[in-house]
């Protein structure tokens, strides 16, 4: 009897504990990602993807992680702002329409050494994988140690260069390059 | 009993099922020490055969393997969409013949027989560089390596989700060691565009796995490559 009252205690304490922790979905986000941490060698990226295929998730935080690094390197934004004054209706109800259009574009081109995931978190949200991922790049240190690995021989593959986005981006990073080299030009003739 | 099975049931290991060698590599300064894969068939001496092949070719690339290839998103408001990538590992098929293993020890798991093989007669197994599971979730520093994970889904056949995840940890770590972004996004008040390119076009060598893990809840697996400095 004694034994009983003990397991009937017990169940009520699981039950009471089941549904205090069942109020509403609870997202479970990593303390990292929502505060990325500071160390002054090392730039981190963040990110957090989902999809059916587990490869394809890992692979979009990656890039979505190494594109903020890369950003926050260097990137060129080009912002402009066209602002379109429209006048609808007669002098007395007339009504000044203002619209702003922000249209900004953002070129990057950007070599990582050392980039790595340094903390993940992979879980299932029903038939979907989710994924939250920190990347690190450490600024300067083992850059050189590295590039000793690099191999340039290799060119392949030229599938994705065929659409007009690809040709676009190559069109974007060639200006850029350009621009970079003018600047660099300016700066060695004022000196 | 219901909590006792309770109990039983979180303290049960998804690993349990795996020898010791396979989850935590035996490291060697000497030697290099390899597991190989196969279906377990109706003859295990078929299963052992097409594992020894598999190990000759993981010698291959641990000997010197490019990987090199490209992998594309595209942003769009409702998030990035995968547009496919061309990453190949490449490596010297020539050389698998002149391969010669000897197998240290085997195992069946389930569906698949592993051997664990390494090059010359030592069979003493050394120790793992790896004795616990937290690389899983946070990517440790080892003096002396560079190390990089790899994941898979588990498929129908658990042999395919190691193999894959083995490649995958190879081409993560050949993205740590340099990997070109190039990017271009455009956006206005209505419509977000543009191109995202990641390429990779490396060589490495005397790449080894480091340790193993699955998740059967979650429903992948992780593998754990070092490559000496």
């Amino acid at each position: 009897m004694k034994k009983v009252g003990i397991l009937s205690g017990l169940s009520l304490v699981l039950l009471i504990v089941s549904c205090a922790s069942s109020g509403g979905a609870k997202l479970d986000v990593p303390d990292w990602f929502l505060n990325p941490p500071k160390d002054p060698n090392y730039i981190f990226g963040a990110a957090t993807a989902t999809s059916r295929d587990l490869q394809i998730v890992i692979d979009k935080a990656k890039q979505d992680a190494r594109l903020d690094i890369a950003e926050n390197l260097r990137s060129n934004i080009q912002g402009l702002i066209k602002k379109f004054d429209e006048e609808v209706g007669r002098t007395e109800d007339s009504e000044l329409l203002q619209q702003f259009t922000q249209v900004s574009k953002n070129v990057v081109d950007q070599t990582l050494i050392g980039s790595r995931v340094n903390k993940s978190k992979a879980e299932k949200e029903g038939e979907m994988y989710r994924i939250y991922l920190l990347m690190e790049l450490p600024i300067g240190e083992a850059r050189a140690e590295l590039l000793k690995q690099i191999n340039n021989n290799h060119h392949l593959y030229t599938r994705f260069r065929a659409s007009q986005s690809f040709k676009e981006l190559e069109e974007e990073v060639r200006k850029l390059r350009e621009y970079e080299k003018e600047q660099q030009k300016a700066f060695e003739e004022s000196e | 009993m219901f909590f006792l099975l309770l109990f039983l049931s979180y303290s049960i290991d998804d690993t349990t099922v795996y020898p010791r060698w396979f989850l935590q590599m035996p490291i060697s300064s000497k030697r290099v020490y390899i597991v190989g894969y196969a279906p377990l068939y109706k003859y295990l001496s078929s299963s052992i055969k097409e594992a020894r092949k598999v190990t000759k070719r993981k010698f291959a690339i641990y000997r010197r393997d490019s990987i090199v290839g490209e992998r594309a998103f595209a942003p769009t408001p409702i998030g990035k969409i995968y547009l496919g990538e061309t990453i190949m590992e490449f490596f010297d098929t020539n050389a698998i013949k002149d391969i010669k293993v000897s197998i240290i020890d085997t195992a069946v798991v389930q569906d698949m027989v592993l051997i664990l093989s390494t090059l010359g007669r030592d069979r003493k197994i050394p120790s793992p560089l790896i004795t616990d599971t937290s690389w899983v979730d946070e990517m440790p520093d080892f003096s002396g390596w560079f190390v990089a994970k790899g994941e898979a889904p588990i498929y129908e056949y658990e042999h395919h989700s190691w193999l894959a995840a083995e490649r995958n940890a190879r081409v993560s770590l050949a993205t740590f060691l340099e990997y070109h972004e190039k990017a271009l996004k455009k956006l206005n008040n209505k419509s977000l565009s543009g191109v995202s390119l990641g390429s990779v076009n490396v060589v490495v060598s005397r790449v080894q796995v480091l340790a193993r893990y699955i998740n059967r809840k979650n429903g992948y697996c992780s593998v754990l490559v070092g490559m000496r400095k």
